[in-house]
C-alpha cells in the first residue's frame, strides 16, 4: 500500500516498500565496471558478472 | 560481459537524490600516504532497483576486512572533512559489536535513500568503518550549528532502528582539532 509518497515533491520510500524489490535486484548494475579492489569488495564477482540470470 | 534486463525494467523507482558508495581500503593504505588517498568512488545509483542490485553483491560490513571504511554518500559530496559541503558538518555514531552492524547498516541506508528523514537535506552521507573490536555506523551532517536538524536527526534515526542507548554527536572541526578530551556537542 505505502509504496512512494511525494510529500513536498520528494520522493519518498517507506523501508517495508524498498525491502520487496529487493529480490528482484540479483544482477551488478547496468554499466557496473570494474574497481580496483573488487576482490575485497565482492564475494563471487565473477560467476555475476557473466552469468545470465534467469 | 553486460547483465540482462531484470526485474521490471518498464517501472524503475527514481530516488529522490543519486547517491555514490566508496570504499576505503585499509590494504591499499601506507604510512606514507596522506589520508584520504586511498577512497575511491565504487558506483553511483539513482534508482531503487540499482541501489538492490549494487548491495545484494557486495560484502555486508560483517564480512570486510578489519581497517574498512564504506561509505554512501550523496552523489557529488566527497566523505571528508575537507569537501566544501562536509566542511561545516558533523556526525551521529553508532557503535555495534564486530559482525552485529549488518541490520543497522542496511536500515540505515534505507531510510537515507528512502527519505525518511524531516531534515533529509541536512544530511551527506553514512559510512561503516569496521575495526578490530566493533563496527561504527555514522551519519554525516552538513551544518553542525543547526541544532534542531542535528537532534531530528539523531531522533529519528534511532527510532527506525528501534535503538534504545544513548547517542552523541561530534563536530567535524573539534574532531580535527583534538583527539582526546573529544566531547559530544548533542546527545540524544
Amino acid at each position: 500500500s505505502n509504496q512512494a509518497t511525494e510529500a513536498n515533491g520528494r520522493k519518498r520510500y517507506s523501508r517495508d516498500f524498498l525491502l520487496t524489490l529487493a529480490p528482484n535486484c540479483t544482477n551488478l548494475p547496468v554499466g557496473f565496471q570494474m574497481v580496483e579492489f573488487a576482490s575485497v569488495l565482492f564475494p563471487n564477482l565473477a560467476g555475476k558478472s557473466y552469468v545470465v540470470d534467469h | 560481459g553486460h547483465a540482462p534486463p531484470q526485474g521490471n525494467p518498464a517501472a524503475p523507482h527514481p530516488l529522490e537524490h543519486a547517491w555514490t558508495f566508496w570504499f576505503d581500503n585499509p590494504q591499499g593504505k601506507s604510512k606514507q600516504a596522506a589520508w584520504g588517498s586511498s577512497i575511491r568512488p565504487i558506483h553511483t545509483f539513482a534508482s531503487v532497483e540499482d541501489f538492490w542490485s549494487l548491495y545484494n553483491n557486495i560484502h555486508h560490513p560483517s564480512k570486510l576486512v578489519v581497517g574498512a571504511d564504506f561509505h554512501c554518500f550523496k552523489n557529488k559530496i566527497e566523505p571528508k572533512w575537507e569537501d566544501p559541503i562536509c566542511a561545516n558538518g558533523g556526525k551521529w555514531t553508532i557503535t555495534c559489536g564486530r559482525g552485529k552492524s549488518d541490520t543497522v547498516w542496511l536500515h540505515t541506508l534505507l531510510a537515507m535513500i528512502g527519505e525518511q528523514f524531516d531534515y533529509g537535506d541536512e544530511i551527506c552521507g553514512a559510512v561503516v568503518s569496521v575495526r578490530g573490536k566493533q563496527e561504527r555506523i555514522a551519519i554525516w551532517t552538513k551544518n553542525a550549528a543547526n541544532e534542531a536538524a542535528q537532534i531530528s536527526i539523531g531522533k529519528q534515526w534511532k527510532e527506525f532502528l528501534d535503538y534504545k542507548d544513548s547517542i552523541g554527536f561530534i563536530v567535524h572541526d573539534d574532531a580535527k582539532k583534538m583527539d582526546k578530551g573529544l566531547k559530544n556537542r548533542y546527545t540524544v
